[in-house]
């Protein structure tokens, strides 16, 4: 009786560990289904194994993993350009070597969180992000940064020194990451603006020291033309030409760094009326523009007071007058239209309006991959229509130069007879700029003409 | 320790640690604006810079809506979250630093406005000794703000120390301007410049101030 007892105990002792046994068996395949495929091949191996191997597996991926990760870091540490990053409650999580460099963030410690705005104070910067983070999608962002230094961060010497002031113009483009994070990388432009800076002088100083000789050659010219008889009359006749489209040219050069450098201190300011400046201007290219029997259409108010610069106003207008011209097909029609933004006719507080002035001819327009540079100065778009080579010295002087005192650019399009210094589009947007306007090219979407819009501000 | 990570850590925060570091980051967001407006006075003064001075009235518009708006939140913290000891006084520090901050910002603003009256006189000779005043106060306010963020009373004194050089550039420089003779001309310009030390004076003024408000935040003592 007792052993039949022992042994239906054993059974059921049995029974109950092997329940126990399948079931967790069971559970560990569960636990191995969690895991990637790639570390779950299925094998006849007992389950436990299966486990220790998917778990050492397991642990070597997340090395190499990790590994990767510093790898990234690193690479990131030591990259050309600098990187940001901000979580979603604006801490800085990441901040390269470089851009500590820019931004001159002395007091980070990469394991102490720390809002960005205590490390880098930047409002610019904190827009940017704000921004970016508002409306998920990339921005990009040009600004002179400035620190100041304070004490602390000065650095180990002593002695209070007087705290710099310390910039440089950066680019920033931000990438919008998982919630709400932001990436930031940052560009030093200070090189590039140096750059321009340097050329701009060199461009100008350049032009200073060929003038006194030019005008020298062309007097000396002058001086022969008079004492010669053809055919050697000719040749002088035609180098006097091209000195003097020389000397226009560097005038120019002359005139755009001096508009560059201290432009709006320099106008000489009244109020003008705007419609007798746009036809003082038409009058003087009268010549040129009967030649090709091409006619002027105004439209707008006939007396419009805007204050500014006359002379240079006038310039502005020869200028895209003169492009207009050239660039016109015969008996084509060059359209000006001016329009006053919002206000009522007989209102006399017109101090927070704008004057738009479109000015569109008749010719092909501008070609598109153009249009991004033609106030750069010495643009021209289509290489083949660059300046014709000079004809041969035997030649006679062809056309009398009714020219000589145009200047043009944006030689983009087509059918140029007399090409022009390259400098007139860059020059008209430098004295726009100068009265606070601004200067748009685009073609007409009605007629394909080229476009020049004008807007300035009214002051009164 | 400082101004926003004294406790937090990203999961385990409290509702009024949140809105703790909601207030600094404004607080410090309108001192980024009142620095930059302090340089764009700087510009306006020294490197004749016009449009500097536009610039500064659109930012002090910004700085006084943060102003009103930072006295409000912490008024209503304070009622709503009672908050005790450390907090409290960062918020009660917070609603007077912002008026310093508020001050040196209307500061920026009047000296754009004497730049301009400036402009059509000559510069005078002790030029470069109210440049180094003004850089010297722009020291001080980027040190207050610095110390803000790092909560460091140490740098928050440290401010003081460097308010007794613009204290003597002040009077070393009003005796110079008291004692000005032969003036051709009227004496405008002298009356622009003694009101341009006058400014900065201040300003050093309230950067010190918030420096100390700084030591209070941490020690509890006013200084």
């Amino acid at each position: 009786m007792t052993i039949l007892a022992f042994i239906v105990g054993l059974l059921a002792g049995l029974g109950y560990a092997l329940i126990q046994h399948y079931r967790l068996q069971r559970r560990i395949e569960k636990i191995l289904e969690l895991l990637p495929v790639t570390l779950n091949e299925s094998s006849s191996l007992p389950v436990l194994s299966r486990l220790r191997r998917a778990i050492s597996l397991f642990s070597q991926d997340q090395a190499a993993i990790a590994a990767q990760l510093e790898e990234c870091h690193q690479l990131m540490e030591a990259a050309p350009v600098g990187y940001l990053q901000v979580n979603g409650l604006n801490q800085l999580l990441q901040c390269n070597a470089y851009a500590r460099q820019l931004l001159k963030i002395h007091r980070w410690q990469p394991e102490r969180v720390r809002l960005l705005l205590e490390l880098v104070r930047s409002y610019e910067l904190d827009c940017l992000i704000q921004q970016t983070r508002h409306c998920q999608q990339s921005q990009v962002e040009e600004w002179v940064y400035q620190a100041t230094y304070s004490a602390t961060e000065a650095g180990e010497g002593d002695s209070p020194q007087p705290p710099k002031p310390y910039q440089v113009h950066l680019r920033a483009s931000s990438v919008p990451l998982e919630e709400g994070a932001v990436g930031i990388f940052l560009e030093n432009l200070q090189p590039l603006v140096k750059a321009q800076q340097e050329r701009d002088r060199t461009f100008s100083d350049l032009a200073h020291e060929l003038r006194t000789p030019l005008t020298s050659i062309n007097l000396v010219a002058e001086a022969l033309s008079s004492r010669l008889e053809p055919p050697e009359k000719g040749w002088v006749e035609q180098m006097l030409h091209n000195t003097q489209r020389l000397i226009n040219l560097i005038q120019d050069c002359l005139e755009l760094s001096h508009l560059q450098h201290n432009a709006t201190p320099t106008l000489q300011t009244q109020l003008l009326d705007l419609p007798s400046l746009l036809f003082s201007a038409w009058e003087t290219l009268q010549p040129i523009a009967e030649q090709k029997q091409i006619s002027l259409s105004y439209h707008g108010r006939e007396s419009l007071e805007v204050r500014g610069d006359a002379e240079r106003l006038v310039r502005v207008f020869l200028n895209i007058l003169d492009n207009s011209i050239k660039y016109s097909p015969p008996q084509g029609v060059i359209v000006v239209q001016v329009t006053v933004d919002s206000i009522p006719e007989n209102h006399t507080d017109e101090s927070d309006s704008w004057i738009t002035i479109d000015i569109v001819d008749s010719g092909k327009g501008f070609q598109d991959q153009d249009l991004d540079y033609v106030f750069d100065r010495l643009y021209r778009g289509d290489p083949s229509r660059q300046q014709p080579t000079q004809t041969p010295l035997t030649a006679k002087p062809t056309t009398p130069n009714l020219q000589s005192g145009s200047v043009q650019s944006g030689s983009v399009q087509s059918g140029s007879v007399q090409s022009g210094s390259g400098l007139g589009l860059a020059i008209a947007q430098q004295i726009i700029q100068a009265h606070h306007g601004t200067i748009q090219a685009q073609n007409s979407p009605q007629t394909g003409g080229a476009w020049i819009q004008i807007k300035l501000p009214v002051f009164h | 320790m400082t101004i926003s990570t004294q406790k937090l850590y990203a999961h385990s925060t409290t509702q009024l640690e949140r809105s703790l570091q909601r207030i600094a980051q404004e607080v410090l967001r309108m001192g980024t604006l009142v620095e930059q407006s302090f340089r764009l006075s700087h510009q306006a003064l020294f490197a004749q810079d016009v449009s500097a001075i536009e610039k500064i009235n659109l930012l002090e518009k910004q700085i006084d809506r943060y102003y009103k708006q930072i006295e409000l939140d912490c008024a209503k913290i304070i009622t709503l979250q009672r908050p005790v000891a450390q907090d409290l006084r960062l918020l009660s520090a917070f609603m007077h630093l912002v008026r310093d901050l508020e001050r040196i910002g209307d500061y920026a603003q009047d000296l754009a406005e004497l730049s301009l009256k400036l402009l059509p006189y000559p510069p005078h000779s002790s030029l470069p000794a109210v440049e180094e005043m003004s850089h010297n106060a722009q020291g001080m306010l980027a040190t207050s703000l610095v110390a803000l963020a790092e909560l460091d009373a140490e740098a928050g004194r440290e401010v003081k120390k460097m308010d007794d050089a613009v204290d003597d550039a002040y009077d070393y420089l009003y005796q110079i301007f008291a004692e000005a003779r032969d003036i051709q001309g009227g004496i405008e310009p002298i009356l622009l410049l003694v009101l341009t030390i006058r400014h900065l004076e201040r300003m050093a003024d309230h950067a010190t101030n918030i420096g100390q408000r700084v030591a209070y935040i941490v020690t509890g003592k006013r200084g």
